[in-house]
């Protein structure tokens, strides 16, 4: 009994403990009138170290709001004034350049907090049972994986606090859902094939495009992998046999209702059920009477050119984002999570064991396709963001395979190296959750009017002049700690559990 | 599998029979799909009217059209810019309107090229023991790269030097694995056709004398006298083949322009324009490793893709890293390599000029040198694809997405060189002018070649309406007494670099004309009417030396 609370209590406490962190980073501030308890819950304020400085969150939010109080799906004047630039105008009608699977979701949580007049806290708590979620797949993979339990545990913490992962936790925005779209599919892919699992990878490709397009790319490997564990064609006994899993069609079961959705409102805000926001095109409605002049243009060069691109993501654009994301202090990860090199080590020990090599295979696929899809876009920046944003789902799949490198490579020097690393990408991702998670691309920067740094640098500054978004310390612990010791208290206490949780696999080791 | 599944199942013996076929006549298959492209390649580029955006297309097709018409054809004219053999292969059908002016007789030569460079990428797999997957996707790899497919339709010699420059490596590759006489002499054949193409050839040729002589002594290192005489002989062999275009080179310009190097320094060389760019301090890479290996790496990237490089640079690693293959077939192996050299090694010593947007100037020029590294980045890519068993659905599937995004957003940097870039040269305004006012009148034009050939050609008129530098008598004539020859000038007034303007100035006749139109590349004089009585409206040097 006490062997089964503990395998019980000790997830649950420690699922407790990640939840606790995210609570303690998760941005508000106080009001300043009595009729204004709390910032940014009707107000929509887009100061930065706000939760809504970046557009991709407030426009989401923006579709959240119209629905739930206005119960439409196109915006008014003011939301769509908060939602640019991501915002599309099409016959009259603003709409949210994004897919609106992150805002249907929010729509509950948003509900609730209306109750406690915090609808914004309310909503972007969506997105931090996402990020749990997460936290809980990794850990689950990373055991399927053969990793032990606490490297398993690791990889969790890894994902969720050593890299970007923790920035976009206290958003609202589509990576989270992804990631969570993502790993559940992988999951599924340990599974045999059966109408549950068909229905249900299905209805994830589903989700997966309503919360962001991209997201297919990223389940196509998986979905490859699945297809052809229900086809088989083989030569047997002077016969030619093919084999077909009928449950297969369960993909198509499972995506349909979404795909109708999907379709229904694109007809409700842009007259056709095939129209997507996202290839309408930004509105500049908002824009001076210059900037439009300057975009009609452009508009009118472009339209002229017939060479000119038809996709968002084009091969030319490769070159630039390979540098961005792979080389750059921008954006890449060695500079931002230098922790997921480790993971790098657990791919290739994973493919070479014959136990897991189908799935790191697999694994290995998304990683590519995440990085060869946001390559070749045309922003690989993410726009003013905090490190890779985009590649996301790869950093939850490298931190997977950190548990695996620490399971496989019990030395001194793989812990001590991953140690060193952790603690670097801790210290840098806990920065950013606790400032800002705005940081202009280089060229943005540097010919600002003001110009700031590029890099996390700019998060440090921030913190220097005491400008925290945590709603906690805003709220409450500001009159006891400054705002660099409630940093430094919040990252000494994850590196802390990553201290217990390497100290618990080495004894475990040493057994 | 799940027990409950949709099963049938077909007699296996005709099918194995199909399977069979298909093993014997893939390849041949595989030729007829690359023909089809080749010639749909032609043809859509034909139509958009994008087959001759390149100034130097033009260029080269006009000087295979001199061989055959003009106020003074014959192989004379074939000159000292470009090598010769694009151009000889020209003369067969250039006598053709319209093979000269849809710039189809050039760019059969590249068309060919194209399937033969797929066809032997995929022999040089196989040389690599690689199963017919892998072949063919290192096959397909180079085949559906669409600056390939854009260069292949027109008259440029890229892809002639790149088939001419594969098949070389191929039996290069053979040779190291059998050293037979046959192999090395069909090697040096190859290599004398790409020396006679452009100097990555001449490149080409040092390299593989290297690696023969070397592995000639190296294969008899135990006997030092006998490793000398095998080495000494495999030189000889080898040389007095490949390097025979080299030599006939020389003889030409020594014949022709009584200089042996006249082609490396003389006013029209490569060395003379890229000493004025020097001048004008736009040569960057000119002294600078960095600079020089960064350009040409990224006008790789550009040409290739990003995806493949890398995919070819695991596939190098791993091929140059596999034991199971004889060290002599890696070390040959480097052979893929060297254009890669040739040109970081030219853009260093400034005999070659290459402009990346954005990284060395304002716009592209010459950016389509990196497309000679496409055959190795397939060759390689293919090798990855046969190691990378596990990989091989991932691969697969990438290249298949960035092949897609390539052709629907039509990105081809070439095309933009020759759209926008300095590589092209819009004329039309000149060459238009001429069209409707030269065409049914008597006299000629007095106009440089060497500046101004893409106006030849536009204009549509036949070339034996022009006087220029190759015409002998008639240019001498007519630079000395423009009046009596030249109806109409075009030249660009004020720049001594155009050979019309500085020597009709010297005439000081110029007066006797007057300036009709100004265009950006050019002006155009047309003899004022009281000297047309004076006039020479025919050809009546008759046959020059």
């Amino acid at each position: 009994m006490r062997k089964y609370l503990l395998k019980i209590i000790g997830p649950l406490g420690i699922f407790c403990l990640a939840a606790l962190i995210l609570l303690l980073a998760v941005k508000g501030k106080p009001g300043d009138a009595p009729d204004k308890p709390w910032y940014y819950q009707f107000d929509f304020n887009t100061n930065v170290e706000g939760p809504f400085e970046s557009s991709n969150s407030a426009s989401r939010y923006a579709l959240t709001e119209a629905i739930v109080f206005q119960h439409r799906l196109s915006l008014d004047e003011r939301q769509a004034r908060f939602a640019a630039p991501d915002l599309v105008y099409y016959n009259g009608v603003f709409q949210t350049i994004f897919t609106p699977g992150i805002s249907f979701v929010a729509i509950p949580f948003f509900w609730i907090g209306s109750f406690w007049a915090l609808p914004q806290i309310g909503a972007f708590t969506s997105t931090l049972v996402f990020a749990l979620l997460n936290f809980g797949l990794v850990y689950k993979i990373a055991r399927k994986l053969q990793g032990s339990v606490e490297a398993a545990w690791i990889a969790a913490f890894t994902f969720l606090f050593a890299t970007n992962a923790f920035v976009y936790a206290l958003t609202l925005t589509q990576h989270h859902g992804s990631i969570a779209v993502i790993l559940s599919a992988i999951l599924l892919s340990f599974y045999k094939i059966s109408w549950k699992s068909m229905v249900a990878f299905g209805m994830l490709c589903g989700i997966g495009l309503l919360f962001d397009f991209p997201n297919l790319f990223m389940l196509f490997p998986v979905g490859i992998f699945l297809l052809s564990k229900g086809f088989h064609a083989r030569f047997q006994d002077e016969k030619f046999t093919v084999r077909f899993a009928p449950q297969l069609i369960g993909i198509f079961i499972g995506l349909l209702p979404f795909l109708a959705v999907y379709g229904w409102y694109n007809l409700q805000v842009a007259g056709s059920p095939i129209k997507m926001a996202q290839f309408l095109g930004r509105t500049n409605y908002f824009d001076t009477a210059e900037k439009k002049a300057l975009d009609a243009k452009a508009s009118i060069a472009d339209a002229a050119d017939k060479y000119r691109p038809r996709l968002p993501f084009q091969t030319r654009l490769q070159i630039q984002g390979a540098e961005v994301l792979l080389l750059s202090n921008e954006r890449a990860w060695w500079f931002y999570s230098p922790v997921l090199l480790i993971g790098v080590l657990g791919l290739w020990a994973a493919m070479r064991n014959p136990e897991t090599k189908a799935t790191s295979t697999l694994l290995s696929s998304i990683i590519i396709v995440n990085l060869v899809v946001y390559m070749s876009f045309g922003d690989p920046w993410g726009g003013w963001s905090f490190g890779p944003r985009y590649l996301l789902p790869a950093a939850a799949i490298l931190s997977i395979f950190v548990g695996v490198a620490l399971t496989k490579y019990r030395s001194i020097l793989v812990s001590a190296a991953f140690s060193i690393l952790v603690s670097y990408s801790v210290v840098i991702s806990t920065m950013g959750a606790l400032t800002s998670a705005a940081i202009a691309p280089k060229q943005e920067a540097i010919v600002a009017v003001y110009p700031t740094k590029f890099t996390y640098q700019h998060s440090f500054d921030l913190l220097e002049k005491g400008q925290l978004s945590s709603l906690a310390y805003n709220a409450w612990l500001k009159y006891y700690i400054i705002p660099v010791d409630y940093y430094l208290l919040l990252t000494g206490c994850i590196l802390v559990i990553f201290c217990i949780l390497l100290a618990k696999y080495h004894r475990r080791a040493t057994k | 599998m799940n027990t409950h599944s949709f099963q049938f199942q077909l007699p296996a013996r005709p099918l194995f029979a199909l399977k069979e076929r298909w093993q014997k006549y893939w390849f041949l298959m595989w030729i007829l799909v690359l023909v089809l492209i080749s010639l749909g390649g032609f043809v859509f580029f034909y139509n958009n009217h994008l087959g001759l955006a390149y100034n130097d297309a033009r260029s080269h097709l006009d000087i295979g059209r001199r061989v055959v018409e003009g106020l003074k054809p014959g192989f004379a004219q074939l000159g000292s810019v470009w090598l010769p053999l694009p151009h000889v292969l020209m003369v067969p059908t250039i006598w053709n309107d319209f093979f000269w002016h849809s710039g189809l007789s050039g760019a059969i030569q590249s068309m060919a090229s194209f399937i033969l460079t797929c066809a032997v990428i995929y022999k040089i797999l196989k040389l690599f023991n690689v199963d017919e997957q892998s072949a063919w996707f290192g096959s397909a790899v180079f085949a559906a790269n669409l600056n390939i497919l854009y260069l292949q339709s027109t008259a440029m010699t890229e892809l002639l030097l790149i088939g001419t420059m594969t098949i070389a490596s191929y039996q290069l590759l053979k040779w190291s694995e059998n050293a037979t006489i046959l192999n090395l002499t069909k090697t040096a054949f190859w290599i004398m056709l790409a020396t006679l193409i452009r100097y990555d050839g001449w490149f080409l040729f040092l390299y593989a004398v290297v690696l023969i002589v070397g592995q000639a002594f190296f294969q008899n290192r135990k006997k030092f006298l006998k490793a000398v005489e095998v080495s000494e002989g495999h030189f000889v062999l080898f040389c007095t083949l490949a390097g025979f275009g080299i030599f006939l080179w020389f003889l030409w310009n020594a014949l022709i322009f009584k200089d042996p190097l006249y082609f490396a320094f003389g006013p029209y060389s490569a060395h003379a324009q890229q000493a004025q760019l020097a001048d004008s301090g736009v040569l960057i890479t000119l002294k600078n490793m960095p600079i020089s290996l960064l350009t040409y790496w990224f006008a790789m990237l550009y040409n290739c893709g990003v995806v493949p490089v890398i995919m070819a640079l695991f596939g190098m690693v791993v091929m140059l890293a596999d034991k199971n293959l004889k060290p002599t077939l890696r070390v040959a192996a480097t052979v893929l390599l060297i254009p890669f050299l040739f040109n970081v090694v030219a853009l260093y010593l400034g005999h070659s000029v290459l402009f990346i947007q954005n990284l060395n100037g304002n716009t592209w020029f010459n950016v389509r040198y990196g497309i000679m590294m496409m055959p190795s980045v397939a060759i390689f890519s293919g090798y990855l694809f046969y190691r990378m068993k596990a990989l091989r659905p991932i691969l697969l599937g990438v290249f298949v997405f960035i092949s897609v995004l390539q052709f629907v957003n039509f990105d081809a940097v070439t095309i933009d060189d020759g759209r926008v870039g300095s590589s092209q040269k819009n004329v039309s305004e000149v060459s238009g002018w001429l069209s409707e006012h030269a065409k049914d009148e008597k006299g000629f034009v007095l106009i440089s070649a060497a500046s101004h050939d893409a106006i030849i050609f536009s204009s549509g008129l036949p070339m034996k309406k022009f006087i220029h530098e190759g015409t002998g008598g008639y240019w001498t004539s007519a630079t000395t007494a423009p009046d009596r020859w030249a109806r109409w000038i075009v030249m660009r007034t004020n720049d001594s670099n155009d050979q019309t303007f500085k020597l009709v100035n010297q005439t000081g006749q110029l007066f006797k004309y007057q300036l009709v139109r100004s265009y950006p590349f050019a002006d155009i004089y047309e003899l004022r009417p009281e000297y047309l009585p004076f006039l020479n409206t025919e050809p009546v040097l008759g046959k020059q030396k």
